[in-house]
This record gives structure tokens, C-alpha cells and sequence, in this order.
């Protein structure tokens, strides 16, 4: 499992969190502060917003805590929360619904290559719905079945956001390298 | 039935890609968004949930508390502040600080004036106090300024409603329970 999620939380803290004990809150908010953060910058693309979803998927988290009832993992449904809050996010800019086909790859910039800047810079270059599915498909784990539950799309809307958007990462992450070697 | 028009992913080519994916640090936030959270809450239960139903027989003490109602009643107070001197309160902190210490004149001004006031509004002050306490205890126990800040946020709030209540304002017309405890004059103890 990839997921920066899987965190295993002990059930004494889940239930403390549960009867409003506010130092079990702040043990699970710094557990998952991180983890709900970079999901929210994957998919969103922006610090600010990011943020704000860490705010509100963590209040949402507090306040629905009494109703967790431990048949799944805690951290997946506390990640379900979090994606659910940026798809909430993204549909309100209505960009779920339009989203189809995926902007050509604008010039390179020819700095050399420092891989894990340039993934990321290759990542955010990548629609915010494609983004999505390619980072909850290949680093959180989610089936397409789930993607498309989550984004009320369905499965072959999620294979091929996967498959267009894993193909145009790779051309934007390779082409700075390629760049480099004919040079 | 497998969908062909797509690749299984991450297809042998796609493994490196995957794999610098996964290998992707975490990202932190600019800073922590707990306080917020803490104060937020703080404040949703102060003004939302409802407080311990009293027993039955708390009605006995209702005199008592008439009396020291009538009378005015000393607060608890954080011990001299020391708690959060210890923290270096943050500005905003500060600022609740002065807030709740003009809260405290202004309900000596009113203790000094001994407004009497119904036995309902008895009941509501001698429950916002009791809360008064609560959080002055918290917070003689605060280590952080995050901490501390909803504390003192939570004792606003609570001087607030208790300077409303012994003015005779109505911002809650009942108790802060709802007057859930008060029984009508012909309710009988068995």
C-alpha cells in the first residue's frame, strides 16, 4: 500500500476523539495533517486550497467522528472524507463535468532535470480531474470502480482520464530529459 | 469482462513513472490549521450542545443559589494569568484576555448593583459559572498558546452570556440548558 494514509489508529484514540476528548482530536489532526494536505495539493494543484481542505475535512472528520463505525479502516475513511471535500471542490467550478480532452504540453523549459521538482511541476501541468484519477489510481490505490463512484462518472471515464493523463505525464516529466540529451 | 481499449496500469513502461509518483515526499502546510480547529469547536459546543441535566433534587440548592445570585458571586479565575504568561500569548490571545477582564468589571458593576433576578435566571447563572470555573481550571492546566486562545475564547463567550443573564438580557430566554431542570411549581418529589 503507497497510500501516505495507511496509518494504523489506535481504537482507545478513535473512541477518546469520539466523546470530544480534544487532545485525542489533536493526536489524529497531527497523524493525518500531512497526508490530507498533499491528497488536497495533488488533486487541486494549489496551497491555498489545499489548506482549506485540510480545515474542512478535518472539521468534518471531528464532527462525524461519533458515526465511524470501524467496519474499514479508520485513515480510509478519513481519506474518502478528504477527496470528497476537493471533488466538491472541483464540481463547484463545474470542471468535473467538462472535463475532456487535455491541453497540448506547452514549451519545456530546459533546466535540467531534478526529478522529483520536475514530476511535480509534469503533475500540476495535468488537468485538476485528471490529476486526480492518475494520484488516486497510482499512489492512493483507489480500484477505477472507486474513481468512478467518487467522481459519479463511470469506469470507462476513469480508465481513460488514467490512461491519457498517466501518457501525458510521462511526456511532460520526460521531455525536459529529452531535451537535455539532444542538446 | 477486461476493458481492451485501455491498458492495465502501471503497464511495464509506466512502472518508473509510478514508482517517482509514490517516491514524492510529503507535502506540510504553511501552518497548522488545529487551533482554528479547536476554536471552532470549543465554540459550537459552548453555544450548541446542551449541558448535564441536572438531578431531580438540584432544586434544593436553587435558594442557595438565588442567594448568591442576588448577592453576586466571586468568579474563579485563572490563577493571575500565569498559566498563559508562561506561553507568550499570541496577540490574539491578548486581546481575549482584555475582553474577558472587562467582562469581569462589568459583571462587578452589576453584582453591585444586586439586581435581583428570577429563579430561571438563577439557575442559567449558576450554570455559566460553573463553566467560568471549568475553563479557568483548563486553563491554569493551558501549555500552548493555541490551547489557551480557545480557552479564553470559551470564557467569553460564557462572561458574556452570564453578563446578559444577570442584566436581565435575553439572548437565551431559559437556562443554558433550555430550563430542562425547572419543574413547574406543582411538580412533586417523591
Amino acid at each position: 500500500m503507497s497510500s501516505h494514509f495507511a496509518i494504523d489508529v489506535p481504537n482507545s484514540l478513535i473512541e477518546r476523539g469520539a466523546r470530544g476528548d480534544m487532545r485525542a482530536f489533536e493526536q489524529i489532526y497531527r497523524l493525518f495533517e500531512r497526508p490530507v494536505y498533499t491528497l488536497a495539493l495533488r488533486m487541486l494543484g494549489d496551497a491555498d486550497e489545499a489548506q482549506e481542505i485540510l480545515h474542512d475535512a478535518m472539521l468534518q472528520l471531528f464532527r462525524k467522528l461519533g458515526q465511524f463505525r470501524g467496519d474499514a479502516p479508520f485513515w480510509g475513511w478519513l481519506r474518502q472524507i478528504a477527496v470528497n471535500e476537493a471533488l466538491m471542490r472541483l464540481r463547484r467550478r463545474g470542471v468535473v463535468e467538462t472535463v475532456d480532452e487535455l491541453p497540448e504540453p506547452e514549451d519545456c523549459a530546459a533546466a535540467p532535470p531534478e526529478h522529483q521538482r520536475d514530476l511535480e511541476r509534469a503533475l500540476n501541468r495535468l488537468p485538476q480531474v485528471t490529476r486526480s484519477v492518475v494520484w488516486l489510481y497510482h499512489v492512493e490505490g483507489y480500484s477505477h470502480e472507486e474513481i468512478a463512484e467518487s467522481f459519479g462518472k463511470s469506469v470507462s471515464f476513469s480508465k481513460s482520464q488514467l490512461a491519457r493523463g498517466t501518457q501525458k505525464l510521462r511526456a511532460l516529466y520526460e521531455a525536459p530529459l529529452a531535451q537535455v540529451a539532444y542538446a | 469482462m477486461p476493458d481492451d481499449r485501455f491498458p492495465m496500469f502501471p503497464a511495464d513502461d509506466d512502472r518508473d513513472l509510478v514508482a517517482a509518483l509514490r517516491a514524492l515526499p510529503m507535502a506540510a502546510p504553511k501552518r497548522s490549521v488545529f487551533a482554528e480547529l479547536e476554536r471552532e469547536l470549543a465554540n459550537a459546543s459552548a453555544s450548541a450542545a446542551p449541558l448535564p441535566r441536572r438531578p431531580r433534587g438540584a432544586w434544593i440548592a436553587l435558594a442557595a443559589t438565588l442567594v448568591a445570585a442576588i448577592a453576586g458571586v466571586r468568579l474563579f479565575h485563572p490563577q493571575d494569568l500565569g498559566a498563559v504568561a508562561e506561553i507568550s500569548p499570541s496577540p490574539d490571545t491578548l486581546a481575549l484576555i482584555a475582553q474577558s477582564q472587562q467582562l469581569d468589571e462589568m459583571l462587578a458593576t452589576l453584582d453591585a448593583r444586586s439586581v435581583p433576578i428570577d429563579a430561571e435566571a438563577a439557575m442559567a447563572s449558576a450554570e455559566l459559572e460553573d463553566l467560568i470555573g471549568l475553563t479557568a481550571l483548563q486553563l491554569n492546566a493551558a501549555r500552548r498558546d493555541d490551547e489557551a486562545q480557545a480557552l479564553w475564547s470559551r470564557r467569553v463567550d460564557l462572561m458574556t452570556r452570564l453578563a446578559a443573564t444577570r442584566a436581565g438580557v435575553t439572548l437565551n430566554p431559559l437556562s443554558d440548558n433550555g430550563g430542562a431542570y425547572l419543574q413547574n411549581a406543582s411538580y412533586r418529589i417523591d
